[in-house]
């Protein structure tokens, strides 16, 4: 499948309106998550649940890529209390990804004004062979790339998300998204030392 | 088919793998979602919000209105200036009766001794009992007795000023209370307009909360 296709068929990019196949999910994969920001909007608990899962994923991804791993799980939390606080105050209801990330690296940004400067223990430290020692310095790595790689290299990294689903839980476009992955990963490999095949 | 397995997972690509595997050790844990603040309904405060702005909204147009309705009297006014200013020509009527109030009550044989020197007339607005008399009186009489005790003069000139009165219609007159009505209701928005903006809360809010 060329790039072409495969864009118009998960993106719904295609500018041609005969194109059926092409429009229909985007109405089926838009109104919902509207519809059921609308529902958390009225109070409707259960649509909250649905809301948190669907979006945890993205918004533990976008924490991580800035604060520790120990800490990320609680801001998360704080983030979807704001944001359920906040929520009639989102006018369009389709852009409630990019609001959450919004939040998530406010939150994150917040974090780091209000804490104290600690350093992390090391596990790599003589005698304490830690068995995510290698996934530490890779997400290090991650964390140092620019702000725009790094985000959609820890959704899609760490978090396991692919780049359609990080483009749609982020609000970013989907060329944004393939752009940062690829740009990232090189950068990311030349920080690693992979010699690129 | 490498880029591919970067974008979307479909072919492979070992190396991403390998990174996706040691990294997964700090993947999202599902957990429940945090207990909702039961004293926060977004709903509620949404209304609130809504109430709130529509009443600024409201407040604005009308304070908006105030001013348009204070622009056209103000023009309405100058327009009919001319009428006003009749007011001036009947002032300089008022001079001669003054100047006999005065000879004839007290300083008699003096008829220089309090000379109308200026009267002004407002002439923007209509108010017609606004004249200032500035008397000038020669440095010899200032501490003489007939001078220090002349208020039955300043009464009689008083009440000769008065007299000269400028009779307004009665749709002058309706549109001077207009005026002044647009006026108070506009200063008593604009302060709730300036509360607002300085985040002073009415005393009814403070009701609400308290309960």
């Amino acid at each position: 499948m060329s790039d072409n296709q495969m864009t118009g068929n998960l993106f719904l990019f295609a500018r041609n309106e005969t194109n059926a196949s092409a429009i229909i999910p985007t109405t089926e994969a838009v109104k919902p998550k509207a519809r059921l920001v609308e529902r958390v909007c009225a109070g409707d608990e259960e649509a909250f649940d649905e809301f948190y899962r669907m979006f945890a994923p993205m918004v533990h991804g976008v924490i991580l890529a800035r604060v520790s791993r120990d800490e990320a799980d609680d801001i998360v939390q704080e983030v979807f209390i704001s944001a359920y606080k906040n929520i009639n105050n989102l006018r369009d209801k389709n852009a409630v990804g990019a609001w959450l990330a919004m939040i998530a690296r406010n939150r994150a940004a917040e974090f780091y004004r209000q804490t104290k400067p600690t350093e992390e223990l090391s596990e790599e430290m003589p005698g304490n062979e830690s068995p995510h020692s290698e996934a530490n310095e890779i997400l290090a790595a991650i964390r140092a790339l620019p702000e725009t790689y790094k985000e959609t290299l820890v959704l899609r990294l760490v978090e396991g998300m692919t780049g359609p689903e990080i483009a749609e839980r982020t609000g970013l476009t989907p060329e944004s998204v393939r752009v940062n992955l690829h740009r990232g990963m090189k950068l990311l490999r030349r920080k690693l030392g992979i010699e690129v095949k | 088919m490498k880029q591919d397995y970067l974008w979307d997972k479909t072919g492979e690509d070992s190396e991403i793998e390998e990174l996706e595997n040691a990294l997964a050790a700090f993947r999202y844990q599902e957990i429940a979602p945090p207990t909702l603040p039961a004293k926060f309904p977004p709903f509620a405060e949404k209304a609130g919000a809504k109430i709130r702005s529509r009443k600024f909204s409201f407040t604005l147009a009308f304070a908006a209105c105030a001013a348009i309705v204070l622009i056209l009297f103000g023009d309405w006014f100058q327009i009919s200036n001319d009428k006003t200013a009749v007011l001036g020509d009947s002032a300089k009527t008022i001079v001669p009766q003054l100047n006999q109030v005065i000879q004839k009550d007290s300083i008699v044989g003096q008829p220089e001794v309090l000379s109308t020197e200026k009267v002004e007339t407002t002439k923007r607005f209509a108010k017609p009992n606004f004249i200032k008399i500035h008397q000038s009186v020669p440095a010899g009489f200032r501490r003489s007795k007939a001078i220090a005790t002349n208020t039955e003069i300043n009464k009689q000139i008083k009440k000769q000023i008065k007299k000269p009165t400028v009779m307004l219609t009665e749709e002058e007159k309706y549109a001077y209370n207009q005026l002044l009505l647009a006026l108070s209701i506009t200063s008593s928005k604009l302060k709730i307009v300036k509360d607002k903006i300085d985040g002073v809360e009415e005393p009814n809010s403070y009701l609400k909360d308290g309960r």
